[in-house]
């Protein structure tokens, strides 16, 4: 009944442990649903809530101070002194508890579809709970008895608690520095094969770690701080706050919370782009359609009939049958890249736009259309044959008569002319296809010809340029005829369009000069914009091309650990900035009054109020820094050490390359926002005690605490 | 010369009720009373901390009182619960009355070290007053207030704290402040502290019962 009216007194940090607490578990909860077994946890997090839940239990238990201090005058100790004290704290962590199941399962709930997740809370996760819980009582029990443990003559002052002492110190120091031997362990250990939970719970150590030092750092200035006596008032004021040891536990948990946040918001950040980015070229572009029947000509040509102006389509063929880069090759319509293809892989490590002039520079193939081709010769007669590719993807030929013309079947469309030969030597000085003079592609001048030797177009034999990846050179390439090429290497990435980490890329013109034959291995796409109107998709469909298959920024690129690391990230994540959140509220009321007190002592002996506001823009900016440097430096420890050396994302052998995790941006402004969340925290307790700061208030006895 | 015409102050209740005094410079006066007489609002009044519910306190023919509730400049306070700035160090408190008046960091300083070592606290000054017992905290509140040599001088149970002697020899500073032309008024239970004035006046329930000696 003791405990339950001093809840009812003190129900503002009652509840602010009960949310923290509540908080802790709702995140366990989802967390044990979504880990996988191998990879994923939620210490990191733990890690926070414990320095979280000590610091609402201390200000929990501070607030009783004087009363602990009457019931210990009148000869209570022990059981019988720890229990009242430590019942409150114990009760929030219970209620905490009763409130994190079922905001878990809501949450759970509200997943389920979107995660894979059980849509109710299991065993697993109520073990989960119950652990957290079991964790948070421990720092809430220790905080309630170092309060109880102080000097009884020291706790009769009216001083402020200035925290821990005797055996309990002593305790905060072992644990301070074990913390800071397992980081250091954790980040000694990362690059090993199997890190275990002391690297997966790398970021939360070194958090708290630098944390710890920092509030050393901060006591051991807030000592060697007597030569600022002789500096301006103002900034002799903002140090003093500043380097108050009140700031010590929401210092350290606040670095802590700050460092798992930036960490896991690096982490996840990295994993999403790299499935997004995976997914951007393995489309290529917006939406893709298969051309199951069509031959990489076809396709070619159809994009050019249903978008003549090349606004919407690009015709593309892959071949990524097999795994050896140098057998993975994929042939776009540079000549449509910027338009349809660029804004889709602009930025990601797949872009090749910066290639596209280098790639077109080869001969090209030039489909022809005519039903008759016309040579002339220096001698007759003699019979001249073409060889060419017509709409059906069958080679053909057409002996003329010593007339000089002779019809040609099926190029009423388009064709390719793939080679020329004549049963006697001669001299070919005009070869014409419908209205095309074909002479040009065989070089300058007139052609000449052996006889039963067949002359190919340069297009045919010119070596083709190509972008790789994941090889360092590749002498030849499969053309799209099956026959092998030549290439030109125009530049090594991480990444080609449609192939992902191995493979290279090529001008589908380019790849179709002269290649002849079935296309066997290749898979002809077209590749199209988002805004692509439906009439033309749906002339795309008449010509058979598949539905159209629209990117999506998902996340089925990961497997199922790196799926469950990343889905941890983002609890964790959330769970780090509620904590960091509800610290800010710790002791809020305290730091109010005594604020106010502070403030009306200044006005008492005549400090004109500009140098009170004067003061708090120093301790501010001081306390931003004290805060945000430290959580830059142990988030950047964190990730470029233990999440870096985690492997949260192991590709296969042609998969993209996974990058670092280290964002030095992401990390500044993590950073920052923690720093920008201590000066609001500050600025609103500045703010509530403007009001009711006039000296009067000083004839009054302070409150406990 | 501060002057209370016809003050009263009401709270919950009734705390000072008509009340006409002067406190005369180079004088010390004794307020007494038991608890909850009133001897603090009074003193709260006179130093423009409070506003008076009815009358006017005036320092030279000026109401204390300007509106904010800031003591006028002229006004030093020794107040029963120290009113010191948790933060900062035994001198600093003492150091900073001065600075918040113009003098120079150093001057301030050297000053304060002074006036701490007047009251036996030469060893404590860099003590943060989170750890200075509470007759420490009483003598640095009194160093605070001596310190400015201000014109006037309201110590509210500036003993309570003391033992003997050191109560003895805080009246010898208070009656040296008295002596430089300042006025000094103590709130007192103490009978001896009370004795040791030139003028003492009596309050029951809010109201003066007994003026003069």
């Amino acid at each position: 009944m003791r405990t339950l009216r001093a809840v009812a007194a003190r129900g503002g940090s009652w509840a602010l442990l009960v949310a923290v607490v509540a908080v802790g578990v709702s995140g366990a909860i989802v967390v044990a649903a979504a880990q996988d077994a191998r990879g994923a946890t939620s210490l990191p997090v733990l890690l926070v809530l414990a320095l979280v839940v000590a610091n609402v239990s201390t200000e929990l238990a501070r607030r009783r101070r004087a009363e602990v201090s009457l019931v210990r005058v009148r000869g209570a100790y022990g059981p019988w002194l720890l229990s009242p004290v430590a019942g409150q704290s114990l009760l929030a962590v219970l209620a905490g508890l009763l409130a994190g199941l079922p905001i878990g399962s809501v949450a759970l709930q509200t997943l389920h579809g979107r995660w894979d997740v059980p849509a109710l809370v299991g065993g697993r996760e109520i073990g989960y709970a119950l652990l957290v819980a079991g964790l948070a009582a421990v720092p809430a029990v220790g905080a309630a008895a170092a309060v109880a443990s102080e000097p009884l003559a020291v706790a009769l002052r009216r001083s402020a608690w200035s925290g821990p002492t005797g055996r309990w110190a002593f305790a905060g120091l072992v644990a301070g520095i074990a913390v800071a031997l397992a980081a250091v362990l954790s980040v000694y250990r990362a690059d090993t094969d199997d890190p275990g939970t002391l690297v997966l719970a790398g970021p939360g150590l070194i958090g708290v770690a630098v944390g710890q030092v920092v509030v050393w750092l901060h006591r051991a200035l807030g000592r060697r701080a007597g030569t600022a006596s002789r500096s301006s008032l103002g900034l002799l004021l903002g140090l003093r706050r500043a380097l108050a040891a009140d700031h010590a536990n929401g210092i350290r948990a606040l670095v802590a919370a700050g460092c798992v946040a930036a960490a896991a918001l690096c982490a996840v950040t990295a994993t999403d782009d790299w499935a997004d980015e995976t997914a951007r070229i393995g489309s290529g572009a917006p939406l893709r359609l298969a051309m199951p029947d069509a031959s990489a000509l076809q396709t070619l040509q159809l994009t050019e009939q249903v978008d003549p102006d090349g606004r919407w389509l690009m015709a593309a063929a892959l071949n990524d049958q097999r795994v050896e880069p140098e057998h993975r090759i994929a042939w776009l319509d540079l000549e449509r890249y910027d338009r349809v293809a660029g804004a889709h892989l602009a930025g990601t490590k797949g872009d090749v736009a910066d290639h596209v002039d280098r790639l077109r520079d080869a001969p090209r193939v030039a489909p022809v259309t005519g039903d008759r081709f016309e040579v002339t010769t220096n001698l007759f007669p003699v019979s001249i044959r073409i060889d060419y590719l017509d709409d059906d993807g069958v080679v053909s030929s057409a002996a003329p008569a010593e007339t000089g013309s002779a019809p040609v079947d099926d190029c009423s469309s388009s064709c390719v002319v793939l080679g020329v030969e004549a049963d006697q030597d001669v001299t070919i000085s005009e070869l014409r296809l419908g209205s095309t003079d074909l002479l040009p592609a065989f070089g300058d001048g007139p052609i000449t010809l052996t006889a039963a030797d067949v002359v190919r177009p340069l297009d045919a034999t010119a070596p083709e340029p190509v972008v790789s990846a994941g090889v360092a050179a590749l002498p030849t390439v499969e053309g799209i005829g099956g026959s092998s090429r030549d290439t030109i290497a125009v530049a090594e990435q991480d990444a080609v369009p449609l192939l992902y980490g191995a493979g290279a890329v090529a001008d589908l013109r380019v790849g179709l000069a002269g290649a002849g034959g079935s296309i066997p291995a290749v898979s002809p796409v077209v590749l199209a914009r988002a805004d692509t109107p439906q009439d033309v998709l749906d002339a795309l469909a008449a010509a058979g091309a598949g539905k159209p298959r629209a990117w999506q920024p998902a996340t089925r690129e990961l497997s199922r650990r790196e799926l469950a690391e990343e889905r941890v990230g983002r609890v964790t994540l959330v769970v780090s900035v509620l904590l960091g959140a509800l610290v800010l509220l710790a002791g809020r009321r305290r730091r109010t009054a005594a604020a106010v007190r502070e403030r009306a002592a200044l006005r008492l002996v005549g400090v004109p109020r500009a140098v009170g506001r004067r003061a708090g823009r120093v301790e501010a900016a001081l306390l931003a820094l004290v805060v945000g440097v430290p959580t830059y430096l142990a988030a950047w420890l964190a990730t470029t050490t233990v999440v870096d050396g985690a492997g949260l994302v192991v590709p296969d052998s042609t998969g993209l390359p996974f990058g670092t995790v280290v964002a030095p941006v992401l990390i500044g402004s993590a950073a920052a926002v923690t720093a920008v969340a201590v000066v609001v925290g500050l600025v609103l307790v500045r703010v509530a005690a403007r009001r009711g700061s006039e000296p009067a208030v000083l004839l009054t006895e302070p409150e406990p605490g | 010369m501060i002057s209370l015409d016809g003050v009263g102050y009401d709270a919950s209740r009734t705390l000072l009720d008509g009340i006409n005094l002067t406190f005369a410079p180079g004088r010390m006066t004794a307020l007494s009373g038991s608890s909850g007489s009133g001897k603090t609002t009074l003193l709260s009044v006179a130093g423009g901390l409070l506003e008076p519910t009815r009358g006017a306190a005036t320092y030279d023919g000026q109401p204390t009182w300007d509106g904010s509730g800031d003591p006028p400049p002229e006004v030093a306070f020794v107040l029963q619960v120290y009113g010191l700035v948790p933060i900062l160090s035994a001198r600093e408190n003492v150091s900073v009355a001065l600075r918040a008046r113009g003098v120079a960091p150093a001057e301030a300083d050297d000053a304060a070290e002074a006036a701490l070592a007047d009251l036996h606290l030469a060893d404590l000054g860099g003590r943060q007053v989170e750890e200075l017992s509470g007759g420490q905290l009483q003598r640095v509140a009194i160093a605070r207030a001596l310190v400015v040599k201000a014109p006037v001088v309201l110590a509210d149970e500036p003993t309570s704290e003391l033992d003997v002697t050191t109560a003895g020899h805080v009246m010898r500073l208070l009656r040296h402040e008295a002596e430089r032309g300042a006025v000094v008024v103590v709130a007192t239970h103490d009978p001896d502290v009370a004795d040791a004035c030139d003028d003492r006046h009596h309050l029951v329930d809010g109201r003066l019962v007994t003026r003069g000696r």
